[in-house]
């Protein structure tokens, strides 16, 4: 796992992206940049190369499964690992995004340990 | 139907009627029930009217009031956000998200700040155990009843060092339940905004349609309809925007209810 690489917090609370942008911090992640909505995420990873997306499910105007679905048909885009960060965790959510492409899936809330354990699972798979 | 009845009734009379008198009492057997159904089904459906209008008018005032209730019940400090800071936040409920997100902020620029005094001080201790104890020569800087007076000290200060960074990492994690709680209130908030743009809606054409029909009995289903539209659009003004129920004209209309 590359701890410098770029990575892109997606939630449209503020709490939440600094909640995980401090968890990234403690595992020696850097260089981490932010985006409130899926819409203003998807212009972000138009601009410079992204290594990770951890993204919230229900957002305004572009939702994270959108924003999932839109990576997964943009071939510059469809390689960046995908994990979703949510409260959503019925069944029928978690097949969809599984179906969608998703690289791990987070239920909040959760530790800092989930955060770590599943990053880990998604970089050694 | 008609025609197993006509045989009923013919054999029920054995004969006694001719086919013209069993038509006429069809006819009258008919009209007889059509009459009593009407009024009955008038009736019936006016009397639901009347019910679905006085629960209608009873939702509406229960959100009124529910806002006079929050509005009161409310932290001061609050309602003076919500009123004075942001006059066009009339949802007191947003205004909790706003102020628990405030609440969060700061919180988190107090761990951040123990976050960064935690790893100052493992640091400077780690430097210090290299020091006396690592580095070449490092023993022969320090007296040895000294080191072995200090050492345990320097690691019990690194445990807790550890413990309290794990125990801020914790608190920060724990400051989640502003997006949680947050995330909740919207879905009632904007449930709210839909209950309420709908009863608003009834409110208003119930309101229009008594008020017009008694001014004018015999105005058209149409014209009606014409008359609670022009009404909807001139409530829905810029200055009635986001403000949910607007209390005078609703008691306007509540009170012809």
């Amino acid at each position: 796992m590359d701890l410098n690489m770029k990575v892109l917090i997606v939630d449209d609370f503020a709490t939440m992206r600094r909640i995980l942008k401090n968890i990234l911090r403690q595992i020696g992640f850097t260089n981490i940049s932010e985006a409130d909505n899926g819409r203003n995420a998807l212009k972000e990873l138009k601009k410079d190369d992204y290594g990770l997306v951890l993204c919230d499910w229900n957002m305004p105007e572009v939702s994270g499964i959108d924003l999932l679905k839109s990576m997964k048909s943009d071939d510059s885009l469809k390689g960046i690992p995908f994990i979703m960060v949510t409260a959503e965790a019925q069944k029928e959510n978690i097949i969809e995004a599984v179906k969608a492409g998703v690289s791990s899936y987070i239920v909040k809330p959760f530790t800092a340990e989930t955060v770590g354990e599943k990053l880990n699972k998604v970089f050694t798979s | 139907m008609k025609e197993d009845l006509t045989e009923e009734i013919t054999r029920i009379v054995n004969g006694k009627l001719t086919k013209k008198e069993i038509n006429e009492l069809m006819n009258f057997i008919g009209q007889a029930i059509s009459s009593n159904l009407c009024s009955e089904r008038d009736g019936f459906f006016k009397n639901l009217a009347y019910e679905m209008t006085g629960q209608v008018k009873e939702l509406a005032l229960m959100i009124i009031d529910f806002r006079k209730e929050l509005r009161s019940k409310i932290h001061p400090h609050l309602t003076e956000i919500a009123t004075k800071y942001a006059p066009q936040t009339a949802d007191q409920l947003q205004t909790i998200i706003e102020a628990t997100e405030t609440a969060a902020n700061k919180i988190m620029d107090n761990l951040e700040a123990m976050q960064e005094g935690t790893e100052a001080i493992k640091k400077s201790l780690t430097s210090l155990k290299q020091e006396a104890f690592v580095m070449p020569g490092g023993t022969e800087k320090i007296h040895g009843h000294v080191l072995s007076a200090i050492s345990p000290f320097i690691n019990s200060i690194e445990s807790t060092m550890e413990d309290f960074s794990s125990r801020i990492s914790d608190s920060f994690v724990q400051m989640s339940f502003q997006d949680l709680t947050g995330q909740r209130i919207k879905r009632v908030i904007d449930l709210m905004s839909q209950t309420e743009e709908k009863i608003k809606r009834m409110v208003i054409s119930f309101g229009i349609k008594l008020t017009e029909r008694e001014k004018n009995p015999n105005i058209t289903s149409d014209e009606l309809e014409k008359a609670v539209e022009q009404k909807v659009v001139e409530l829905a003004g810029p200055q009635k925007e986001g403000e949910g129920l607007d209390q005078e004209d609703i008691d306007a209309l509540l009170a012809s209810i």
